[in-house]
């Protein structure tokens, strides 16, 4: 009898998983969401003007975005309405040029600072893209010496411009204040919730806590080949403005490779990640409930909320930055 | 029997209500209805009415709403009002209950009308929009103009205070308001205030550059900006201006008149810089303020950059980059810069003088074919206010006595200065620097330009410039304040056109006022000038030819006193006219008469005759005819005759050029040729100067229907020149390539190179320039493999720099030998001495990086071994094949480099999901060499090897290890003091442990040791550090975390790479604690120490405590 549920059970999961495929590729190919969705993404601007590789996205609040393109290493400015306006940087390690920027977040409400991976260090540019600053130079001497080596893997900022390093050499999340003073450390390596286990991405919260995604392995195990009761998903975790976990929750991703995602947090708590190896974007509650997702992105590397609740995404793989909005089906339910 | 009969009943009682249990009937007159939010709709029609008073639930996602509270309904109606602020795409959900027949809400006289009338008076059903109300005005279902903004951001509040600091407040404040105030009127608004100190330097940043306002608030008819704004009134061409201002905005339109006004403070002042490019040299170019000085900043985004008039956009990925501090401008190597170049800057640098502010207004009415406008334009410095200085009474007479003339105030104060009185041979009394805080009096110096003073600036020492006595006249400064002389300047404008048919008459007339000295009613009299011009075209079917045609009269005169606020002629104009560059062009007297043939809307033929006279004497006459075709086989055709003559002291003047252009467009390639022939001849001390010069390019590019760009193109130019004082010959041949793929996809390329070969005829000395981008990316899907090479190269110049060490004696000075800061102790001082000369560089940038990623199992998976190699050089002459892929050993070599780094690094993380063993190994290769000093050079060369295990054998416990070992030297060379060099090598290992119960409670415990030493040395400086770490939640409400180390030292004392006068190291004590509570849930209050202390020096302790609030 278990036999034959088990045999059962494969075959609708195979069925369920066949029909689910062809259906996932068809919603990407239309950019509609994904059969399971609560919500309804709907694709409104596309950017695409001087992109090779955008890699970080932000939308300040006049809806104006900003993009970093990773090939070329540079910021790319758009209005409102679309229009290319200018840009910054090139490939150097100067104050004003980069070496593949990445993530990008608004630094209190008009400024920019962007991620310099390989220069290891943050730039804050003001809302004309004129440079501002280093806030953090991880390479540093002074920082090296106080907390030995970070590598820093994805960066955040709160309203008021407090920055969040989420360091993966040590998995700690190092805090700084909004001039780019030292405030606290938190975490470290380590499996419960309040440690990490590979910090790929993190996002702020609407009341200055912070949001952090972990790399997992896999949850959801390909066809035909039993779920490793070991593995361990990917893993959100919600920390307060004081340090505290204030939940955590695994991510069920179609591919457990995540080595490379990205957060959004909209005023409202909402909750978008995308998953540049999977293509997948999905949207939470601000409890983690699960509310939409889509598949088919071509390498989303970056996402961010606009100022009118619209989601946009940084296709790497596309060359594309596209602007999606969200509507919350009655079957929500 | 009847047992068993009552028994069936009963069950059949138990069952039929069993069932009526667990289905319930529902009431039909019950249900739930969805609705969307938006952002601009506050009021939701459900689609029924009379619903039944209190019956209504309503509920969202997250949490129940409350009946008068969050929500009003309008039971009769159905209409759902929402009294919170609108979360744009979250559903409601609406529980009622109501009629199930509800009878229509309005019911109309039915109106006996024949047959066939057209009109229905049936009410229509009800429609998701609310109804209309005859006493509104607006749409019910929009913004009815209650609260409806959403406000978001942050208030910080912190104290820092230390054993090495007094007590400093910090603040900032970050405010973002979006929302409706008025039907169809929506505000946004941002402010950020902060007090911060970040900088590229690090060094404290003004904070005018930091606080920032911005509100915009648009509706049908009506807009306003306030905050950071740009100002731009076009409306008459003698009153343009184009300011970005910190002030308000504001303006109305109908369908016939509109209205704009602006009132600001503005943040620079405008200055337009026409600049002839420099062969192979990219820039920097610096921008000057109007009389030539430098050291200004420029106000962000205020710039406009054109280059052989095409307008140029800002980042290096597009044309140029500019750097508004120090008031610097490249252009990107997709925009080769040569001797040909002509490029114009307009731009407005920070006002340093006096407060200056801005009022412009403009107004436009137009009805059918008649247009007037008028605009009028105030710029004026408040002289009430003056900026980075405090006058003296002195100082106001001079002003006022000086009249539209420089004034200085005295410069010289007795007392420890940096300069001591000296007699010339003369007897004149000159001062001469005695050294910082040396001399018996502290001089100021003003700059009066080249050949008008007596000194020049020679040096700088700690950061000051230094003057030195060079004779009268002979230097650019002079002992004294420069007074800044604040002006008033005022221009209006009115300007009218009409057309009827064919033809059209414009006319504009302007009048300026500008005051050089608002102080001083001296030189007034010339203060006022005047413009206008007007035109007059006839433009319509041509008479017996195809297409169209048009003939236009046009005059114009600008007096000599008119001042505008931005520049009147186009950049170079005055070089048409075979006037040298720089010329005056702005006040002019033109007329001017043109007219045009256009067979088809493909093609059209000009001819242009003017005549020009300007105020210095000017007088020429110039004939235009063009030629264009832009068909498949597109055509350009532009031969150009201008003759004059200078005050009749020089004639001959003039400029003769013919270009042309040929290009088919196809969809495969686009093939283009192109020529230029020009000769011109300008005045110059007082004979003619020829200059000639013939250029031809081809090009090929790839056309629209191929994904891939193509091009490519050679160029060859001969320039000559003969002038009073010699003669000049260059010929340059140039060729470039330009490859790119389509973007995204797993493998991608750029290729764009440009080469240019500059030869002078007469020395037989080669320039090369070269200029390249290189991209290359390949990700291969399912291999886990990826690589990238960029390379961007490209020409700039910096300015000579010498450093040159005084011996002071032991203890008297702050360094060493070779320049290293080593505080008390050292013997000498550090001069600096920037040159005004640049030297030109040849910069690479380069990055290389190859990643395999790969792993199956659920420990393997995420496994990755990845090699970067980042390098960077400047190199003095021309680029080498070598500089693409810089080698640690050519940097630390070559001096040729003026600068170069490398940084090398492999890395490997093998397991990263496994619990026993997840290793991360990391050789790491850093070199930095400094050659810009001339006489001076210093290399370091660090390399590092790591390995790191982690283990996880429970959900409690963590374990890390890892083991380093670090090799470093440090060479420098100074011309006079020989060479040093040091070389230190540190192993060592880190062991920590963490125990993590549950969320609430982490400890950790950490043991580090190490052992260093330097070459030369017998004995290794031995090192255990150990201590724990903590983290633990303090109530419900907060988190604590505590850190301690403490060292262990024997030994050697420590030394570092550099001498230094920071300790080398590890602290003996080294704790810090943080506490963070959650008074509410908006307000955070956090408190933080930390404190190192070593042996022999005072413990450092820092502090902060500081409170957030979030809304």
């Amino acid at each position: 009898m278990g036999v034959r549920s088990l045999v059962r059970g494969s075959l609708v999961a195979a069925l369920a998983l066949s029909l689910t495929g062809g259906a996932l590729a068809a919603a990407a190919e239309s950019g509609a969401s994904t059969p399971d969705s609560l919500a309804r993404f709907t694709p409104r601007d596309t950017l695409s003007e001087r992109l090779r590789r955008p890699s970080g996205v932000v939308v300040d609040a006049f809806g104006r975005i900003t993009v970093a393109d990773e090939e070329r290493h540079s910021l790319e400015r758009f209005g409102a309405d679309g229009k290319w306006i200018d840009g910054a940087g090139a490939l150097g390690s100067e104050p004003a040029q980069f070496r593949r920027p990445g993530t990008l977040v608004m630094l209190g409400s008009l400024g920019v600072a962007v991620h310099d991976r390989d220069n290891r260090r943050v730039v804050a540019y003001d809302q004309h893209l004129r440079l501002i600053g280093i806030v953090a130079d991880f390479s540093s001497e002074a920082l090296q010496s106080r907390f030995g080596r970070i590598e820093p893997v994805a960066i955040t900022a709160d309203a008021g411009g407090a920055l969040r390093v989420a360091d993966s050499d040590r998995d700690r999340v190092l805090a700084f204040d909004f001039a780019g003073g030292f405030v606290s450390e938190v975490g470290g390596f380590g499996g419960r919730a309040g440690a990490f286990r590979g910090l790929v991405a993190m996002a702020s919260l609407p009341m200055g806590g912070t949001i952090t995604l972990e790399r997992g392995s896999l949850a959801r195990r390909a066809r035909g080949k039993t779920p490793d009761r070991a593995a361990e998903p990917a893993r959100l975790q919600w920390l307060g403005a004081d340090g505290r976990v204030v939940r955590s929750l695994g991510i069920d991703w179609a591919r457990a490779e995540s080595a490379r995602a990205a957060i959004a947090v909209d005023r409202l708590g909402r909750v978008a990640l995308v998953n540049a190896a999977s293509g997948e974007l999905l949207l939470l509650g601000r409890s983690g409930e699960r509310l939409g997702a889509m598949s088919g992105l071509l390498n989303p590397s970056a996402v961010a909320f606009g100022p009118d609740g619209a989601l946009w995404v940084a296709e790497t793989g596309a060359a594309r930055v596209r602007s999606l909005v969200i509507e919350v089906l009655p079957q929500a339910d | 029997m009847r047992a068993a009969a009552c028994a069936l009943a009963l069950a059949i009682v138990l069952i039929a209500s069993g069932e009526a249990r667990s289905a319930p009937l529902e009431d039909p007159a019950c249900r739930a209805t969805s609705v969307v939010q938006r952002s601009d709709q506050v009021i939701y029609r459900l689609g029924r009415t009379f619903l039944t008073a209190g019956s209504d639930s309503v509920w969202s996602r997250l949490r129940p709403w409350v009946r008068g509270e969050d929500y009003a309904l309008d039971a009769l109606r159905g209409d759902l009002r929402l009294l919170r602020t609108a979360a744009p795409g979250e559903t409601l959900w609406v529980h009622a209950c109501g009629l199930l027949r509800p009878p229509s809400l309005e019911y109309a006289r039915q109106q006996f009308r024949p047959a066939g009338t057209p009109r229905d008076t049936v009410i229509p059903i009800l429609s998701a929009a609310p109804n209309p109300r005859p006493s509104t005005s607006r749409t019910p279902g929009a913004d009815p103009g209650t609260s409806q903004l959403a406000v978001t951001g942050n208030k910080t509040i912190a104290v820092e205070f230390g054993s090495q600091q007094d007590a400093a407040l910090r603040q900032s404040l970050d405010l973002s308001v979006h929302g409706a105030i008025a039907p169809g009127l929506t505000l946004t608004g941002v402010l950020t205030d902060r007090d911060t100190p970040i900088s590229a330097q690090g060094a404290t940043q003004d904070l005018q550059s930091i606080d920032r306002v911005l509100l915009e608030l648009k509706g049908d008819q009506v807009r306003a900006s306030f905050g950071d704004i740009p100002v731009s009134m076009s409306g008459g061409e003698f009153a343009r201006v184009e300011r970005r201002v910190q002030g308000v905005r504001g303006g109305w339109s109908s369908e016939a008149f509109s209205i704009e006004a602006a009132a600001a403070s503005a943040q620079g002042e405008y200055h337009r810089l026409d600049l002839r490019g420099a062969d192979g040299l990219q820039g920097p170019y610096l921008l000057s303020d109007r009389d030539g000085g430098f050291g200004i900043t420029i106000v962000a985004g205020s710039e406009t950059v054109t280059l052989d008039g095409q307008r140029l956009t800002r980042g290096e990925a597009a044309d140029y980059t500019i750097d508004y501090e120090r008031a610097r401008l490249s252009f990107s190597n997709r925009r080769a810069i040569s001797s040909a170049s002509r490029f114009t800057i307009e731009y407005q640098y920070a006002v340093t003088r006096y407060r200056r502010s801005l009022a412009a207004s403009s107004a436009n009415w137009q009805r059918g074919a008649l247009r007037l406008g008028a605009t009028f334009v105030r710029e004026t410095d408040d002289r009430g206010r003056p900026l980075d200085l405090v006058f003296e009474d002195a100082d106001r007479s001079a002003l006022t006595a000086s009249g539209d003339s420089l004034a200085f105030g005295p410069g010289v104060t007795s007392g420890v200065g940096d300069y001591d009185s000296l007699r010339t041979s003369a007897g004149a009394l000159v001062y001469g620097f005695a050294g910082i805080d040396s001399g018996g009096f502290q001089v100021r110096f003003a700059r009066v330009g080249p050949g008008r003073g007596d000194y020049a600036d020679s040096a700088v020492v700690d950061g000051r410039s230094v003057y030195r006595h060079v004779g009268s006249g002979l230097g650019s400064f002079r002992v004294g304040r420069a007074l800044p002389r604040p002006e008033s300047h005022d221009v209006v404008s009115l300007s009218a056109a009409t057309s009827r048919g064919p033809v059209r008459f414009e006319m504009e007339g302007a009048m300026s006022r500008r005051d050089l000295n608002t102080f001083s009613s001296r030189d007034d009299a010339d203060a006022a000038g005047v413009a206008g011009r007007a035109s007059l075209s006839l433009e319509g079917q041509a008479v017996g030819l195809p297409g169209t045609a048009g003939i236009t009269l046009s005059a114009r005169q600008v007096e000599r006193r008119f001042a505008p606020l931005s520049r009147l002629a186009t950049p170079f104009a005055e070089e048409d006219w075979g006037l040298p560059t720089g010329a005056d062009l702005e006040h002019q007297g033109r007329t001017e008469a043109s007219a045009f043939w256009r067979p088809d809307a493909a093609r059209e033929v000009r001819a242009e005759l003017a005549r020009l006279s300007t105020p210095n004497g000017y007088a020429g006459w110039r004939r235009r005819l063009s030629w264009a075709d832009t068909r498949r086989l597109a055509t350009r055709l532009t031969l150009l005759d201008t003759e004059g003559s200078l005050a009749d002291t020089i004639s001959g003047l003039g400029r003769r050029r013919a270009t042309g252009e040929v290009r088919w467009t196809s969809p495969l390639l686009v093939p283009v040729l192109r020529a230029d022939w020009d000769r011109r001849r300008t005045p110059s001390l007082g004979s003619p100067r020829e200059d000639r010069a013939e250029e031809a390019a081809f090009d090929l590019q790839s056309g629209a229907g191929l994904s891939w760009r193509l091009g490519t193109g050679v160029l060859w130019r001969r320039d000559r020149s003969d002038a009073l004082l010699g003669s000049s010959a260059s010929r340059a041949f140039g060729w470039r390539g330009a490859l790119e793929s389509p973007a995204g996809g797993p493998f991608g390329s750029t290729l764009l190179y440009q080469r240019r070969l500059t030869r002078d005829e007469r020395s037989g000395i080669q320039r090369a320039t070269d200029l390249a981008t290189l991209r290359l990316r390949a990700e291969p899907k399912g291999t886990g493999l990826s690589g990238s090479f960029d390379a961007e190269v490209t020409g700039e110049a910096e300015n000579a720099r010498v450093r040159t060490l005084v011996f002071v004696g032991p203890g008297l000075g702050s360094y060493d030998a070779f320049g290293n800061l080593v505080g008390v102790g050292g013997a000498y001082t550090l001069v600096l001495t920037v040159s005004p000369e640049f030297e030109r560089l040849t910069r690479v940038a380069s990055s290389a990086r190859a990643a395999w990623r790969f792993g199956e199992g659920e420990s393997w998976r995420g496994s990755r071994v990845e090699f970067l190699v980042d390098g960077e050089s400047r190199r003095r002459g021309s680029l080498r094949f070598a500089d693409g892929l810089l080698s640690t050993g050519v940097a630390l070599d070559d001096p040729g480099l003026a600068r170069a780094s490398v940084h090398q690094r492999l890395e490997a993380d093998l397991a990263p999901g496994s619990r026993a063993a997840s290793l991360r190994a990391r050789l790491e290769r850093r070199v930095n060499a400094d050659r810009s000093f001339q006489g001076f050079a210093q290399t370091t060369d660090l390399r590092s090897a790591t390995l790191r295990w982690r283990a996880r054998p429970d959900a409690a416990w963590s374990l890390e290890s890892e083991a380093r070992s670090q090799w470093q030297q440090a060479v420098q060379q100074a011309s006079g003091a020989g060479r040093f060099q040091r070389t230190i090598t540190e192993q060592g290992a880190l062991a920590l442990a963490a125990w993590q119960p549950s969320n609430a409670l982490r400890i950790a415990w950490t043991t580090d040791v190490g052992w260093s030493r330097s070459a030369g040395q017998d004995q290794s400086t031995r090192t255990i550090r150990l201590g724990p770490d903590l983290g633990v939640s303090t109530g419900a409400k907060g988190r604590t975390e505590v850190s301690l180390r403490r060292a262990f030292l024997s030994g050697p004392d420590a030394t570092g790479l550099l001498p230094s006068v920071d300790p080398a190291g590890a602290p003996r004590w080294e704790g810090s604690i943080r506490t963070d509570m959650r008074l509410h849930t908006t307000t955070v209050v956090g408190v933080s120490a930390s404190v190192r202390e070593r042996p022999g020096r005072a413990a450092v302790v820092q502090g902060r405590a500081e409170v957030r609030a979030f809304f």
